[in-house]
């Protein structure tokens, strides 16, 4: 405030010449132009000196604090990730479970076969190909996990699209499956953005997440991707209960959620928002309350 | 003359496997939603001595299934198997003795046998 005080002082001379003149005596300004003329250079130059130091005291105390927004906000973005890892645990669980039991039931029936000559009647391929089976499953789901939860901060991965779309699916698997008919409609070439793919994990996983929370009973979900010459763009179109007019100017805000205690910070949108411009890329969102809600993501390349 | 059990779950490979794991003690009938369940029991001929279901399946859950069944044979044997879900009316089925036992996933094939040789 001190800082900012002088300085509005200081300006006026450097306004208004003739206040700057008054500064110097009239008579002397008559006698001596030539060096009246340097006394105005002079304190001219001086003042131009102290405004130029607060100007640069002052920026570096902006810089410093851009420094903390850009931290807090690699933080929050770091929390909400974590707080929907801790909502997707539970889940993600499950659908370990079941494959891990695949591999426990195929090395059953392959022991019992072993330890049983009759029992040989089957075909112990199929007790193979049910453990790869379990195998694969497990590895898709641990293989997305890891994905997600890095934490990195670097923006020159590539990213492929379709492949973080895949792994958010499968992420999302217990939540969507006999509830959600999910189509993908991909393009056929191989999408990178360069940026941070844990980040693009998270806000895909955060659109399908809230496309899956809008259907109450029975929906469909479409993913897809196109390629244009000056941009790729990921559509998620979901069928279920649509957002209000008044709602739709306030899904970017933090902590604005209509979902119930425990089920929605608020976060995920607006986060998804900031990581999707990280990534000079926007969302335009279209919502229809009863029809549906589509989110179209446009990146750069 | 095997006694036949029933087996529940959208999982076919999970089916598969308790299939082949119980097919040289037990007629095994398998299903794989609780829909296709009631169809069997009703088509089939022998006498059903026990019913094993998975509790997450599309249309009718497991206790859904086991419910309808029980209000025509209650006296049935019934078991649930679940990855996760420990849900309030899982507890109050175990309290009621709508379900016997739970078997959580990943079981074991060593426990659903002997919990089966307890009740046949």
């Amino acid at each position: 405030m001190a800082i900012s005080g002088i300085s509005l002082i200081l300006m006026f001379p450097l306004t208004h010449t003739n206040y700057a003149k008054n500064l110097i005596p009239e008579a002397y300004i008559q006698t001596n132009s030539i060096l009246s003329g340097v006394w105005i250079f002079s304190i001219v130059c001086t003042l131009t000196f102290l405004f130029q130091n607060a100007i640069l005291a002052r920026n570096k105390k902006i810089a410093k604090s851009m420094n903390q927004l850009k931290d807090t906000t690699q933080r929050m973005i770091q929390s909400e990730k974590m707080a929907s890892l801790g909502m997707l645990s539970a889940g993600v669980a499950h659908e370990i479970n079941n494959p891990l039991n695949f591999i426990k039931g195929g090395v059953e029936i392959l022991e019992n076969g072993l330890k049983d000559e009759k029992a040989l009647k089957f075909d112990p391929n199929t007790s193979i190909n049910v453990i790869r089976e379990g195998l694969n499953r497990a590895t898709a789901i641990v293989s997305s996990l890891n994905h997600f939860s890095r934490s990195n901060q670097k923006m020159d991965e590539k990213c492929h699209i379709h492949e973080i779309l895949n792994n958010s699916l499968v992420m999302l698997q217990p939540r969507l499956k006999h509830k959600i008919k999910v189509q993908k409609d991909f393009d056929p070439t191989d999408l990178i953005v360069i940026g941070n793919e844990g980040k693009l994990h998270q806000a895909f996983l955060n659109i399908i997440s809230n496309a899956e929370q809008a259907i109450p009973e029975k929906g469909t979900i479409t993913v897809k991707t196109r390629n244009f010459p000056d941009k790729i763009t990921v559509e998620i179109v979901d069928d279920g209960q649509g957002i209000s007019e008044e709602n739709l100017q306030k899904i970017s805000d933090p902590f604005f959620t209509t979902k119930p205690v425990g089920k929605g910070t608020g976060l995920g949108l607006s986060i998804t928002y900031q990581i999707i411009e990280d990534h000079k890329g926007s969302i335009e969102v279209q919502s229809e309350v009863g029809k549906g809600s589509q989110f179209i993501l446009s990146f750069a390349v | 003359m095997k006694t036949t059990i029933l087996f529940v779950d959208d999982e076919v490979i999970n089916l598969y496997v308790l299939e082949k794991r119980f097919q040289s003690d037990y007629n095994v009938i398998i299903a794989e939603s609780a829909e296709e369940a009631l169809e069997k029991i009703n088509e089939t001929k022998e006498e059903l001595r026990a019913i094993i279901s998975d509790m997450r399946m599309p249309g009718m859950d497991g206790l859904q299934f086991i419910e309808k069944v029980k209000q025509e044979k209650p006296d049935l044997p019934c078991f649930l198997l679940t990855g996760y879900d420990y849900s309030p009316k899982i507890n109050e089925a175990l309290a009621s003795k709508t379900i016997i036992h739970l078997f959580k996933k990943p079981f074991e094939y060593q426990e659903i046998y002997s919990k089966l040789k307890e009740v046949i």
